[in-house]
């Protein structure tokens, strides 16, 4: 036999008990071929491109999943900027472009789709101004749509009245879902360095340097590095840590990058990158945190935890990088509080605040994600908590984002539910010092000397 | 004229199963993967352009199939008769019995298989659960790709 019987039985065992899966095939599609002079001919023509593009998205992953024995847990689109392809409509409501892209989804069985974005780190055009205006009224009217706005980068710093623009969104956006805990928010990222390959929503927005079609993946496998972890034992130094999870993350990665070569044959689409990120879910076991646990800290936020993702993190890439043909995406650990039982039971504990996470994004992909907030917060402070993350990315030349959400008549410590993957989020206190004079100066904070390298 | 020919291209030809480009034409190496898969022969002036390795990259040959549950009397055999009547052959199979644990791990050859891959593993599943066992049947490559470099 070309395998010995206990690495058969070690790939099963990843699958059947601990979590394993694909966590996205997201299919890119430029849409940059649709542009019109009404946003209704746009709609029309953005519905009819995706359901003649991607209808065999659901079928082909279908297949693959039982080919491989390899779950694929999402199936995703991504799309050009919105924000572009509506430029030259007369209409300033764009919130019908978002119906027909839920809609489309919905006809394909597909669970999000990414691109109601608008890239604006320098400044805005007309259609960036119309996208960020019909943010709140279309993420309350569709399911399935995801919106993202760049606002900041390493070359162009840090947009601050797109900034302030965006607490208010945000904060819009909450009340118009206020029935179902503001859920709006948490299908809403502001970026800096925003990427253009990002198959995980809800960021993923198809870039303009892209190609017509493409296949990006995002891989996963929490549970079965807090597996590999446990088994070390406490013993493990560090270095013996990382060498395991660098072990795991190559095995892993492998596994995504058989299913992406295939997806993008079968789907005739270029294969574009895998992502190399760890992902949690809500199931139990499939978590960020526990690995940090794993690894000795009493509750995920103690001191020590920043010190822990790094490692787990660098030692991610570093197994995943060789294990790939393509890298791309965000590529570093998810920290998402709703989504992973770890952070959750951290947060009520009161071992994790936003402070502790936002120093944790200096080391990890991707920012303060789904993080609920009491409802009461005033956007200029939340345009505060966002201006903060935009300096880390921008210093750091990495990707960072906020995902928050102020939830409508919630308090700290009640709970927000959204179910699925989303999952449920303690509701975490905010410092409660005002910023409002620092956010209301506008302009742009210039980038650092760091863009400075031609 | 085209100076590079892309995926896309040959995605919006819907002529002849001969594309004709003039010569100079650059086929990417994606696109030239494409049209072999569509059983398109591209020429660049007279060339025929060959076909990229891998093309069309073969059927799956070799699939691995576990087992895994309470030993009883008749598992293997109820396995293999799944398979042979399927035109399946086996060409590897090993298993333990621990402390009333069964695992047994085939390597079969699904070349000559007589129903599709999916088909074949509902069957599979269907007869474990008569056996009160769980069956698996993954392709091969996942292995190879996941614990060889």
């Amino acid at each position: 036999m070309s395998f010995s019987r206990d690495e058969i039985i070690e790939t099963i065992r990843m699958v059947q008990a601990e979590n394993l899966d694909i966590r996205t095939i997201t299919l890119g599609i430029s849409l940059r071929d649709c542009t019109g002079e009404s946003v209704f001919e746009v709609s029309e023509k953005i519905y009819r491109k995706l359901t003649s593009t991607a209808g065999s998205l659901v079928p082909v992953a279908k297949e693959l999943e039982a080919e491989f024995g390899i779950p694929i847990v999402n199936k995703r689109i991504s799309v050009t900027p919105i924000a572009i392809v509506a430029e030259s409509c007369r209409e300033k409501d764009l919130t019908p472009i978002a119906e027909a892209m839920d809609n489309a989804a919905r006809e394909l069985g597909i669970d999000f789709i990414g691109g109601f974005s608008a890239l604006v780190q320098k400044g805005f055009t007309r259609g960036d101004i119309n996208l960020i205006n019909s943010i709140p009224e279309a993420l309350s009217a569709t399911e399935r749509v995801c919106a993202s706005v760049n606002a900041a980068s390493t070359r162009a710093g840090i947009n601050m009245d797109a900034v302030l623009a965006m607490g208010h969104v945000i904060k819009k956006t909450a009340e118009l879902t206020a029935a179902r805990d503001g859920i709006g928010c948490a299908k809403l990222v502001v970026f800096a360095n925003a990427v253009e390959d990002n198959p995980f929503m809800a960021g993923a927005f198809h870039g303009p340097g892209e190609a017509e079609t493409t296949v990006n993946i995002g891989i996963s496998g929490p549970g079965v590095v807090n597996t590999v972890i446990r088994r070390l034992g406490e013993g493990a130094d560090f270095g013996e840590l990382a060498e395991a999870v660098k072990r795991t993350a190559f095995k892993i990665t492998r596994a995504g990058e058989l299913i992406g070569r295939e997806a993008a044959r079968r789907l005739g689409a270029s294969f574009g990158v895998i992502d190399l990120s760890l992902a949690p879910t809500p199931a139990v076991g499939d978590s960020i945190a526990n690995i940090l646990e794993a690894m000795g800290l009493e509750r995920c936020g103690a001191p020590g935890t920043t010190a822990a993702l790094m490692l787990l993190n660098d030692a991610v890439k570093k197994g995943g990088a060789m294990a790939a043909s393509y890298v791309g995406g965000l590529s570093g650990a998810f920290i998402p509080v709703s989504e992973d039982a770890g952070m959750i039971r951290a947060a009520s504990d009161g071992a994790l605040t936003i402070e502790k996470l936002e120093a944790m994004t200096c080391v990890c992909s991707v920012g303060l994600d789904m993080i609920a907030i009491p409802g009461d917060t005033s956007a200029e402070t939340i345009a505060g908590i966002i201006a903060d993350e935009m300096a880390i990315g921008v210093v750091n030349k990495k990707t960072t984002a906020v995902r928050i959400i102020p939830a409508p008549g919630k308090k700290a410590g009640d709970f927000v539910e959204f179910g699925g993957l989303l999952g449920r989020a303690p509701v975490m206190p905010v410092n409660s010092f005002d910023s409002s004079i620092f956010v209301r100066r506008g302009g742009r904070i210039p980038p650092p000397v760091q863009s400075l390298t031609n | 004229m085209e100076i590079l020919v892309t995926l896309d291209t040959i995605k919006n030809y819907d002529g002849s199963e001969i594309l004709k480009l003039p010569p100079g034409s650059l086929v990417t190496k994606e696109a030239r993967i494409f049209a072999a898969s569509k059983g398109i022969k591209i020429y660049v002036g007279n060339e025929l352009l060959k076909e990229p390795f891998p093309a069309n990259s073969p059927p799956a040959k070799k699939a691995v199939i576990s087992v895994i549950g309470e030993d009883r009397v008749g598992i293997i055999a109820g396995i293999s008769e799944v398979l042979a009547k399927n035109n399946v052959n086996i060409l590897d199979i090993t298993q333990t019995s621990i402390e009333g644990l069964f695992t047994m791990i085939m390597v079969v050859d699904i070349s000559g298989c007589t129903v599709s891959f999916e088909d074949l593993k509902k069957l599979l599943e269907d007869r474990g659960k008569s056996l009160s066992v769980r069956v698996d049947a993954q392709r091969e490559e996942v292995f190879r790709f996941m614990h060889r470099i």
